[in-house]
């Protein structure tokens, strides 16, 4: 081993630097690909649909049109696919037809503090890399804001300058307005899974009751969930960031791009609960220090919040944020937080899902990890086509979602699965939750929502989080209790009545033969089924009684006065 | 009256019974007398085994009793139907008359035999009838070998001339007549196996006893033709 050292020779500078390259746009892709959720065959799909639906939904909220979304899906060979999405959007610019479809990490809403579906900045650009990378085939857009003017265009991403390569561009002249995107992309797989397209945009719909999606599978199926509600989501707002979210690089970067003159003005100015108070407690915690002034020694404060914003050094805005951190301040607004509604899950929930029953809560909103505003959603529907068929019965569902967008992936690392997981559901009458026909749907809204990882499919551990997720799950469990208890008596009692009466026929054609008197079985049967009834009759009443006392508070047990009434005096006793 | 116009009259009063509750807006229900350890006495006098006076209510509104009340009325009947034409059946056979699907249903009144049987015996019971008296019997079981006569309506048969199989008991031994007893003792053997065995080596020849195989647990027919040996013959 000593010898070997000897061997090697010193190089330069030059020489190392000289492999040195700037990495290309498709090398990134495809090193970070499955961040960007470009992994798994049917992922890969799911995602397509996912960046491209998204755009659409976001799109035509914030120009204030119901969005009505279609997506075809054909199989053209082996993992080979050609899909089409449509929407009534406001259409895209053409100027713009090049950014948002073949320029990676630009975007309307990267930077913005705002509560919306997509944040990546890859988006519909990340669908062009992909197909191109799977089919070397360009994507073909038709777009119209509405003015009779229609723009087709094909185009690629140029991978060595990050921007489109227009390959064709026609103007025509047709009366509609949206986008229709079309692309070409192989090594990806089409299943109905929970994984799959058809799942990602049911979920889609349930999360967003005012578009209506339709789907076209590979096998030519047609599927749409329609519009619940006619009623388009306030766009969300943005927002001032909260002190208590703020990083030091944040901070520096803010300073620099402020008009402001002065520091205080620029705290006060760019951050929410931030008021000139504050920025003097900001003061004295940072503290004093020496200084000679005109040939004396005075103490003055160490920040002079008097200065320019853009004189502040790294070291200064460390200093702050480590001030802020010992500061209390009021929880962040909530108004940039746009929750479905209860009114609007139930729609939605009754429309796709038809469930015996569902219930529905939005919990007030809340703060974690000191400063970041959230609020929860959920609704637990039980029966029709709610829950997982799967061979042999029903399995329970969970539908997570993240500002109304659907995770499908990677569930089980999920704070929201725990929380699902960590209720009592027996304490709440559902015995066997995993095989009941249950569907649970929580959605969760933040203007930060804590991932886990870049891949955007797991909410992190937060402890706040998962306790209101928890509160809010127990809170419709404890509703759903009720109701089902009720039905389930109800449900008993009709079992009873059925019972007494299949019987009935038999005992009375038994007793009209056994009797010496020859009566007629009919009329004992009449009579037999009257008894039946005004003894059920009388049940009913009792249990009702039994209700209101339990309502009252007072909960005397009456069943068992119930059971004497009906039952007679004594049991019979095995042998 | 005659004993089986005392049933008919006993079946079709407690039918009556039944009727006059319903009509009468009540919930109907039976009295049997509970068969439970706890509830039989031995008689001195009669050497037996009685049952006393606990009863247990079978009553139609309770889930667990309606299809067992159903059913007793529907033995009940058909016993009825038997006495009063004077027919006999064997309590398969009764099963198998009642078994049939309850309209609209898929159900049967009864699913097997094992559901009967029971709801016979509370029949006798509860009406203070026998078995028999309800025109049922069971199937033979158990046999008897050894030196006794017995006459079963005008024939006499010999048990010591049966060969190795013997006679076969049935479940009606009352009108058995004996004569020619010359045993010292009665020896009942529970396998039927062992019987045979003892039979091959000729043990009741040699020892001068009458044997009885009950083949399994007693049948009600040998417990009452050994009662009868035991009491009838033993003096002799």
């Amino acid at each position: 081993m000593d010898v070997e050292t000897t061997n090697v020779k010193e190089r330069s500078a030059d020489d190392l630097f000289k492999d040195f390259k700037e990495v290309s746009i498709t090398e990134f892709f495809r090193k970070n690909k499955a961040h960007l959720g470009y992994s798994g065959k049917v992922r890969s799909l799911t995602t397509i649909i996912h960046e491209l639906v998204t755009n659409s939904l976001d799109a035509c909220e914030e120009s204030g049109i119901l969005p009505d979304i279609e997506v075809e899906i054909r199989e053209i060979g082996s993992e080979h696919y050609r899909f089409l999405e449509r929407d009534n959007g406001p259409g895209i610019p053409v100027e713009h037809i090049s950014n948002v479809f073949a320029k990676m990490l630009a975007g309307t809403k990267f930077h913005r503090n705002v509560q919306l579906r997509g944040q990546q900045g890859i988006g519909v650009s990340g669908v062009t890399m992909f197909c191109q990378m799977t089919t070397g085939k360009p994507m073909r857009i038709k777009t119209s804001t509405g003015d009779g003017k229609v723009n087709a265009v094909k185009l690629m991403i140029d991978i060595t300058k990050n921007s489109a390569d227009i390959i064709e561009q026609t103007e025509y002249s047709e009366y509609w307005r949206g986008t229709e995107i079309e692309g070409e992309v192989k090594s990806v797989k089409f299943n109905l899974s929970d994984t799959g397209p058809y799942e990602y945009l049911k979920r889609t719909a349930l999360a967003n009751p005012h578009a209506r999606i339709a789907l076209i599978d590979p096998e030519g199926r047609k599927t749409v969930f329609e519009r619940s509600v006619d009623v388009i989501p306030r766009p969300p707002e943005s927002q001032k960031p909260h002190p208590k979210g703020i990083e030091v690089d944040d901070l520096v970067n803010l300073s620099k791009q402020t008009s402001a003159n002065k520091i205080s003005s620029f705290l006060v100015g760019e951050f929410s609960r931030m008021s000139s108070g504050k920025v003097k407690e900001i003061q004295e915690l940072i503290g004093k220090e020496k200084r000679e002034v005109k040939g004396q020694i005075v103490e003055v404060y160490k920040l002079d919040m008097n200065k320019s914003p853009r004189k502040l050094t790294w070291a200064d805005c460390e200093e702050i944020v480590k001030a802020i951190e010992s500061i209390k301040f009021l929880a962040p607004a909530t108004e940039g937080l746009q929750p479905i509604a209860e009114d609007h899950i139930t729609k939605a929930v009754l429309n796709i899902l038809d469930p015996e029953f569902q219930f529905v809560l939005t919990r007030p909103p809340k703060v974690y990890s000191g400063g970041i505003p959230f609020q929860v959603e959920v609704a637990l529907a039980y029966g029709g086509h709610a829950g997982r068929p799967v061979e042999g019965g029903m399995k329970a569902e969970i539908m997570r979602f993240a500002n109304r967008s659907p995770l499908l992936f990677d569930a089980g690392g999920c704070a929201i699965t725990e929380a699902v997981k960590d209720v009592d559901w027996k304490r709440y009458g559902i015995k066997e939750f995993d095989n009941s026909p249950i569907t649970i749907f929580i959605n969760l809204i933040s203007t930060y929502i804590p991932y886990t990882s870049a891949g955007k499919q797991t909410v992190a551990n937060e402890a706040e989080v998962v306790k209101e997720i928890k509160f809010a799950l127990m809170d419709v469990a404890r509703k759903f209790q009720m109701f089902y208890s009720r039905q389930r008596r109800e449900g008993e009692k009709e079992a009873r009545r059925q019972m007494l009466l299949k019987y009935g026929t038999e005992l009375a054609e038994g007793l009209s033969r056994l009797s010496g008197k020859n009566p007629d079985a009919k009329k004992i049967y009449k009579d037999l089924t009257a008894l039946i009834e005004e003894k059920i009759k009388l049940a009913n009443e009792l249990e009702m009684l039994e209700d209101a006392d339990e309502e009252n508070g007072a909960a005397i047990p009456l069943e068992a006065q119930a059971d004497e009434l009906i039952e007679g005096v004594t049991e019979e006793k095995e042998e | 009256m005659t004993r089986r116009e005392e049933v008919i009259s006993r079946l079709g009063a407690f039918g009556d019974e039944l009727l006059e509750e319903i009509r009468k807006n009540e919930v109907p229900k039976m009295k049997v007398p509970q068969r439970g350890l706890n509830n039989v006495v031995f008689n001195p006098s009669t050497y037996i085994l009685e049952l006393g006076d606990k009863k247990s209510t079978r009553n139609y509104m309770n889930l667990a009793h309606t299809k067992k009340f159903m059913q007793s009325v529907l033995i009940a009947a058909k016993c009825k139907e038997l006495v009063d034409r004077d027919k006999t059946a064997s309590i398969r056979e009764l099963y198998y008359q009642l078994k049939h699907a309850i309209a609209e249903t898929k159900e049967n009144t009864f699913e097997g035999q094992d559901e009967s049987d029971p709801l016979i015996v509370d029949l006798e019971t509860m009406l203070g009838v026998l078995r028999e008296e309800l025109h049922l019997k069971a199937d033979d079981k158990g046999t008897i070998i050894g030196k006794i006569t017995i006459e079963d309506s005008g024939d006499k048969i010999d048990c010591s001339k049966l060969g190795r199989s013997g006679l076969a008991i049935p479940s009606i031994v009352e009108h058995y007549k004996f004569s020619d007893v010359k045993a010292d003792y009665v020896l009942v053997i529970e396998t039927a196996a062992m019987f045979d065995r003892l039979v091959e080596e000729k043990y009741h020849i040699n020892n001068n006893c009458i044997m009885m195989a009950t083949k399994g647990q007693a049948a009600r027919g040998i417990r009452r033709l050994v009662h009868r040996i035991n009491t009838e013959l033993n003096s002799q």
